[in-house]
Order: structure tokens, then C-alpha cells, then sequence
């Protein structure tokens, strides 16, 4: 019999028993066996010095470990609802078939594990699956159950993917069938770097670095839109010995794949803009926090890391990869840094700011991966040539990730000031009703209102757009955002983790029909609730599904209310209820 | 002398400690029921509404058919609904099987426990006897319940407050620490 305890003992002496690296050391012991169960928890946790709770609440916490068995194959199906609107329910019957399992479960002969998990950045590639921790593409049922039949024969599945090159002349490097999808380049990000002056970096000090980045207006792409020249800044003022740079490539938004395709295209310029912040506050470490979704990137970014250290353009600066496990939460900053500390990613309370106090309590720079490549171009090419683009409070450029009911769903470079109405012809919206600007912690948006901008100060965006036709049900789309929420809460505070639940619990009495008048002003009053008394963003943003709905589509919660049905009697189907209680004492057992 | 108040009380799926709780308003019970009369209740046997109800106070979740039909009934013939005590509100204790299938319940409790007679293969089941649903839903989901009191049970002095309060008026806000959810 093998020794898992010698071989779990080997994993974590390979991370000098630091604790902090547990999120590494629990891959590890996946890679191995697939699971985590209680005893090598017990294990672990003997080996690092912490308890065996502490290890056991963290497996628990993240989508991809398990303390049980998932299969020798993992398939993760994307339950967003782009993937759903492209076919996902049909690929998902035909692996519960083939398999013989429901979703949840693993066959009976071991080889597969059938689960789900939120967008994996492939909106672009819907509806697609990670297996075994790659990227499958553009499933249909048939296309599924071939991969099971290749699998089940004991071949690679990289080599299966091979086959589905889709040979449409966009990059399938990595050996992926996975095409970046660049609609619209330039005229910054994406722009002909061939012209850019040598380095300037090079020579700049600190002062000229955050002197270029703030007047050029940059502000943060990952959400919250702060001034990254700012941020910069007050980072370096507080006193310590030590400080850090984290690029958040968490990218978990249900519809934005963009920093999927910067880190594919671009991952030379990212470490420079790391390096860049490093010189900026004075910090010769940086991690690059990599959701673990995008764990198939890793290898050709760990090649671009080393050649960029071997070259160091900017002086001495170490990058780290870490790989997150699943889950959301864990592109919000606060819970990034708990999570690279080897915690549950769970954000901490605000103030202080990661600025002050970031990892491992010092002062640290958080900031997006398109944030750090603009940061890059910006100090290569000076603050106006990006004030050549967008607007006077909006300056510059940002990237869109499109996808949905369009002609061509991919990345689209725009200047901040472009219209809704310009960015839906460009991509082909097929008969657009509603747009989902911003992901489910967005806005919701009437298709129509074609002359709303982007910018900061009307539609401002992470950078995912989803397109719905006129045919889609709104409510569908709706319910699967809350869904999203339930499923990613980090279940820290209870109008979050409760509160989300009733939020869509009241949304589906909306979808099936069984609303009444009562409810539209409780659907405020827990939105309320939700968005004042949550911790951080999650909660306090995940109402806007609701709220940005009903701004958008009055007509939308109105209809649903059937005023002929009584306020005091709720539907309720006693023959549905009862149907398996009939069917079971009807069977000879 | 002015009309007494109706008061309409049943246990669906709950254990009847709310209704013992209820009691445990102990003397007080003698001036309630000088202004109160009491209809359709386990504590006067009444089986069917003889009149409309001012309250109608439920023990229990709903987890058969003939939960469902009764808590209808006590909708229709009662002016304010109120959900006592935690099986009540969310499903309580019976709700923990809301996890497991039904039939895997029923085999567990009919067909695998030692005491089933000679290795019995029979789920109980007859035209009289109420069937069972998927789960054990929370009042609030079959019918429109006007008031909640947490707890399990809801002790008898907030069960007396918010019912005379609900009665009569006037009475003083019930304190934050009468309000319990264990
Ligand atoms: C629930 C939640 C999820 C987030 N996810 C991401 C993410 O995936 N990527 C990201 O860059 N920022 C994300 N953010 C924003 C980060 O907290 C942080 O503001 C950002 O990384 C800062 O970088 P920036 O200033 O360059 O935008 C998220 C915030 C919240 C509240
Ligand atoms: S708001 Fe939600 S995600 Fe954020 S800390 Fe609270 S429970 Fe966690
Ligand atoms: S709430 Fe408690 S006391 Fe009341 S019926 Fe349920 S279990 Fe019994």
C-alpha cells in the first residue's frame, strides 16, 4: 500500500511547512488522489502545526477541493447563464445518462465526477466545461459523450483537445482549442507596441512613475474605478519595512473572460506593470493571484515569469503565481489576501485597506490585470497618449468581454464614451432586450437605451457585457445571477448569506407565476437590507439584479402579479407534493 | 356587555409544546377566557369552525395534505394568521428531513426499523389516513401569515402579549429579549 502519510509529509516539507502556503500544499495533495479526506487532513495539519479544523474549513470552502472522491475525471460544468442559454441543459442530460449519475455524483466504476461550478471565463466558448482542470469548449451532447468514450479509453485529453482546433486563424497556442476572440484591437491596449519608446520605466524614479499614471486618469479596472496613481500613493506613504504588489486575476464575474485573453496575450506587459507598481512603492515582491479556473494558463505563465525575472527590465522584482481553488469571493481583495495567506477567503473589515494593511499586514497594492498592462503602456508612452482616448472625467480606454446573443462574441477594445447603441452593432446583437452591463453585480440595462454611455459616470464596468434577445426569458436570466450570489457567498454575514436566499426565493415566485402585490415592495425592502447591512461588495452589491431590474423593466414585475389571484392563498400544487408519496406506496417493494 | 373575541388554534406538524406554552399563561388563562372565547382548538375539541375567528394561532409546519386543507380552512375563517413558534415558521425539527428523499424516510421508518412486524413490506397507506409531502414547508409558503413568533416554544408571556396586544390594542412593544428563536 502506498504511504499517503510519507507522501503528504513530502508536500508539505516542499513548502518548508509554511502554513501560509496552504492553498499549494492542498493542490498537491489533490494531484495525488483527487481528494482531500479527513485523515489527511488530520495529517496536514499535524505537519504544519495548525489544527485539523483549520485545514478542514478551508478544503470546505473552495469549489475545487473535496474531502471525498469526485472521480479519476472531474467534469465542472459552467452553470452561467450563457452557458446555459447555449446548450448546457442538453449536454448536461446526456452526461447524467452516459454516466449514470445526477449532477453531484461520481459513476459507479470511479472514473467520473459530474459537478458544477460558476463562469469559468468562457463565455466566449459556451457552453464549455473544465475537465480535469482544462477548458472544453463549445459542448453538445454528442461532443460530451465522445470526450467520456476518449476518456474511458485511457487517453490524454490534451490530446483530444487537439483535435477540436477550431482552425479559424486566432490563437490556439498552448494546444487548446481556446481562440482569444479579438474583435476590435487598439487604439491603446492592444495598439502596435513595435512604436513604444524604449523603456522608460527603466529610468523613471517612483515619483515620475505615480506622477505619469495619476495625471494620466487611470483608475481601476477590477470594479471599483479608484485611482491606481492614487492608490499607489498612499501606499507608499505608510511606514514599513516591507510592502507588496498583487495583480488580481481573479476574474470571476459571470461574463468577462478579458483578463483570460491579457494573460494569454500579454503577459510580458502585466509583469512589467507589476514591476512597475513595485518601483512605485518600493516592493521588490509580487504575487499574481490566478483563479484557479485559469490553472491551464499556468505553465506558458510561469515560462513568461521567468524569462521576465532572467530579463529583469525594471531591477530585481520576484513574482510569485498563486493559484486560487474556486470561488468568487476571492477577487475581492481583502479575501484574496486571506486566501494567499492560506486561509478561507473571507474579507476582512474595511478599513484598514489593503493599502495599510495588506498581506501578511503590510502595506499592499491590489490591483487588476488590465489595470497594471495600461499602468505599463502608460509610463512606456506617457500620460496624454492615453488621454488621447475617452473622455475628460473618463480618460483612456478599456476592454469589453462580449458575449450572449451576438454575432460575435469576444473582446472589444472601446475608449471610455462609446455608446451602448455602437458597442451592440459592432458585436451583431441579435435582437437585444436586455443587457447585463457590468456582470450580476452590475447593471441591468434596457437595450434600448442605446444612448447611455461607457464611462464612470454612466454605465461604468468590470468589463462584462451579456447580450439577451427579445426571446430570452428575463426571469431565467435573473434568477441564474441570484443564483450565482447564493452559491458565492462566502456565508461570513447573515443579510448576505440569508438574505440572498430570499432574494431569490422572491424572484422565483416572480418567474413561476406566484408573485403577489405584497411582494414587490418586500423584493425592496430585503434589497435593502442586503446592500446596508453586508459586509463587502458581494452583499452589497448582489441586490442590483433586482433593483437595476426593476428600474430597467417596470412592465417586467407588474405583469407577473396576477391581480385576480387572492392575496391570502398562495399557489401551491397538494398533487405535486404528494406524487412521490403516491408513486412509493404504490410499488410492490 | 361588548361581543368575546374569537380565538381559533390547531397543531399541524408541531409537537404541541406551543399549545403547552400557550397554557402556560397559567392564571391568566381564567382572565382570557372572560373576554375570549375559544373555537375550533385541541383545547376545546371543536373540530369545525362554528364562527369566524378574530385569531387564529398555528402550531406546527405543513408536512401531509390534510395540513394544507386545515391551514386553508383557518386562512378562510380567521381575520389574522399567526405562525407560532419555529416548526411553524420555518419547518422546525420534522423539516430536517427536507435533506432526504421521502421514499428513503418511509423505507427507513416503515420498512427497516427493527420493529417492523415480520420483516414487513407495506408503507402505510389508506384512503383515510393523510399522504405525505415531498417536505415540510413553513406556513408562510401555503397561505399569507400576518404574524410571526419565534421560538420553540415561544414562551407563554409573548404569546400572551402579542394575542391580548392583537386583541385589544394598547399593549406596550413586546421587549427585544421575550423574543427568543431557540
Ligand atoms: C465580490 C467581489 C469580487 C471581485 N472580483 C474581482 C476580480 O475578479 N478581479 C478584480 O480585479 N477585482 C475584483 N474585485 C475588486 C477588488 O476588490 C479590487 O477592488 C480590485 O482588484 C482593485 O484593483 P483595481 O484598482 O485595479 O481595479 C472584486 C470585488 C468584489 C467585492
Ligand atoms: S457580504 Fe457576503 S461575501 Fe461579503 S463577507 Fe458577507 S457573507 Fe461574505
Ligand atoms: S416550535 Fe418547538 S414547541 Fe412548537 S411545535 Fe415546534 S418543536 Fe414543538
Amino acid at each position: 500500500m502506498h504511504d499517503r502519510r510519507g507522501e503528504l509529509k513530502a508536500i508539505v516539507q516542499k513548502f518548508a511547512a509554511d502554513r501560509r502556503r496552504l492553498i499549494d500544499i492542498l493542490w498537491a495533495a489533490h494531484e495525488h488522489r483527487g481528494f482531500v479526506s479527513t485523515d489527511d487532513a488530520a495529517a496536514i495539519a499535524q505537519e504544519l502545526g495548525i489544527s485539523t479544523g483549520h485545514v478542514a474549513e478551508v478544503v470546505s470552502f473552495y469549489h475545487f477541493f473535496h474531502d471525498r472522491p469526485v472521480g479519476r475525471h472531474t467534469i465542472y460544468l459552467d452553470t452561467s447563464i450563457i452557458a446555459e442559454h447555449a446548450g448546457q441543459g442538453a449536454v448536461r442530460e446526456a452526461l447524467c445518462r452516459e454516466l449514470g449519475v445526477k449532477v453531484g455524483e461520481v459513476s459507479a466504476d470511479g472514473l467520473f465526477g459530474l459537478l458544477e461550478t460558476s463562469c469559468i471565463g468562457m463565455s466566449d466558448h459556451a457552453p464549455a466545461a473544465l475537465v480535469d482542470g482544462l477548458p472544453v469548449p463549445f459542448l453538445t451532447p454528442e461532443r460530451a459523450v465522445a470526450m467520456v468514450a476518449w476518456l474511458r479509453a485511457g487517453r490524454p485529453l490534451k490530446d483530444w483537445l487537439a483535435g477540436l482546433a477550431r482552425g479559424d486563424g486566432q490563437n490556439t497556442a498552448l494546444g487548446l482549442p481556446i481562440s482569444n476572440h479579438l474583435r476590435n484591437v487598439g487604439p491603446f491596449l492592444f495598439g502596435p507596441e513595435e512604436n513604444d519608446p524604449p523603456v522608460v520605466a527603466q529610468t523613471a524614479t517612483a515619483d515620475e512613475i505615480i506622477d505619469t499614471v495619476t495625471r494620466s486618469g487611470l483608475r481601476g479596472r477590477g470594479g471599483a474605478g479608484f485611482s491606481t496613481g492614487k492608490k499607489w500613493d498612499l501606499c507608499r506613504k505608510i511606514p514599513a519595512a516591507t510592502r507588496y504588489v498583487v495583480c488580481n486575476a481573479d476574474e470571476g464575474e459571470p461574463g468577462t473572460f478579458k483578463d483570460r485573453v491579457l494573460l494569454t496575450e500579454t503577459a510580458d506587459l502585466l509583469f512589467e506593470g507589476m514591476a512597475l507598481a513595485g518601483k512605485a512603492i518600493g516592493a521588490t515582491e509580487g504575487f499574481l493571484y490566478l483563479r484557479a479556473e485559469y490553472r491551464y494558463l499556468l505553465e506558458h505563465l510561469e515560462t513568461r515569469r521567468r524569462e521576465f525575472e532572467a530579463r529583469a527590465p525594471l531591477g530585481p522584482f520576484s513574482i510569485r503565481i498563486q493559484l486560487g481553488a474556486g470561488a468568487y469571493i476571492c477577487g475581492e481583495e481583502s479575501a484574496l489576501l486571506e486566501s494567499m495567506e492560506g486561509k478561507r477567503g473571507e474579507p476582512r473589515i474595511k478599513p484598514p485597506f489593503p493599502v495599510e494593511s495588506g498581506y501578511l499586514g503590510c502595506p499592499t497594492v491590489v490591483n487588476n490585470v488590465e489595470t497594471l498592462i495600461l499602468a505599463a503602456l502608460i509610463v512606456r508612452r506617457g500620460s496624454d497618449a492615453f488621454r488621447r482616448w475617452g473622455t475628460e472625467r473618463s480618460p483612456g480606454v478599456r476592454l469589453l468581454s462580449v458575449s450572449g446573443d451576438v454575432e460575435f462574441p469576444g473582446i472589444y477594445e472601446i475608449p471610455w464614451g462609446t455608446s451602448l447603441g455602437e458597442v451592440l452593432d459592432r458585436c451583431g446583437a441579435r435582437e437585444p432586450h436586455l443587457v447585463q452591463v457590468g456582470g450580476p453585480s452590475g447593471e441591468v440595462v434596457r437595450a434600448d437605451a442605446v444612448e447611455r454611455v461607457f464611462s464612470y459616470e454612466d454605465l461604468s464596468t468590470g468589463g462584462s457585457l451579456m447580450v439577451f434577445s427579445r426571446d430570452r426569458d428575463r426571469f431565467e436570466i435573473l434568477e441564474n445571477f441570484s443564483t450565482f450570489f447564493v452559491n458565492e457567498s462566502c456565508g461570513n454575514c447573515a443579510p448576505c448569506r440569508a438574505g440572498n436566499v430570499v432574494l431569490r426565493d422572491l424572484l422565483k415566485r416572480f418567474k413561476n407565476g406566484h408573485a403577489r402585490a405584497e411582494d414587490l415592495p418586500k423584493l425592496d425592502q430585503w434589497a435593502r437590507i442586503v446592500s446596508q447591512t453586508s459586509r463587502c461588495g458581494l452583499g452589497m452589491t448582489s441586490p442590483r439584479v433586482l433593483t437595476t431590474s426593476r428600474k430597467a423593466f417596470p412592465e417586467l414585475y407588474a405583469d407577473a402579479i396576477d391581480q385576480k389571484k387572492s392575496p391570502l392563498f398562495y399557489d401551491f400544487d397538494v398533487a405535486a407534493a404528494t406524487a412521490e408519496y403516491d408513486r412509493r406506496v404504490e410499488e410492490p417493494s | 356587555m361588548t361581543q368575546k373575541k374569537v380565538i381559533a388554534t390547531t397543531s399541524l406538524a408541531g409537537c404541541f409544546g406551543c399549545h403547552m406554552s400557550l397554557l402556560d399563561i397559567d392564571l391568566r388563562l381564567l382572565d382570557l377566557v372572560e373576554v375570549v372565547a375559544f373555537d375550533r382548538s385541541p383545547l376545546t375539541d371543536i373540530k369545525t369552525f362554528t364562527r369566524r375567528a378574530d385569531i387564529g394561532l398555528i402550531e406546527g409546519g405543513v408536512c401531509n395534505d390534510e395540513n394544507v386543507h386545515v391551514l386553508r380552512l383557518f386562512r378562510e375563517h380567521c381575520d389574522i394568521l399567526v405562525s407560532m413558534g419555529a416548526c411553524a415558521i420555518m419547518g422546525g425539527l420534522p423539516a430536517l428531513r427536507n435533506e432526504i428523499p421521502l421514499s428513503e424516510c418511509l423505507e427507513e421508518a416503515y420498512l427497516r426499523v427493527p420493529t417492523s412486524a415480520g420483516g414487513s413490506r407495506i408503507i402505510p397507506h389508506h384512503p383515510d389516513l393523510p399522504k405525505i409531502l415531498d417536505r415540510v414547508y413553513p406556513c408562510h409558503e401555503i397561505v399569507k401569515i400576518d404574524y410571526f413568533l419565534p421560538g420553540c416554544p415561544p414562551s407563554a408571556e409573548l404569546i400572551w402579549r402579542a394575542v391580548t396586544g392583537l386583541l385589544f390594542g394598547g399593549a406596550d412593544p413586546i421587549p427585544r429579549e421575550l423574543i427568543r428563536y431557540d
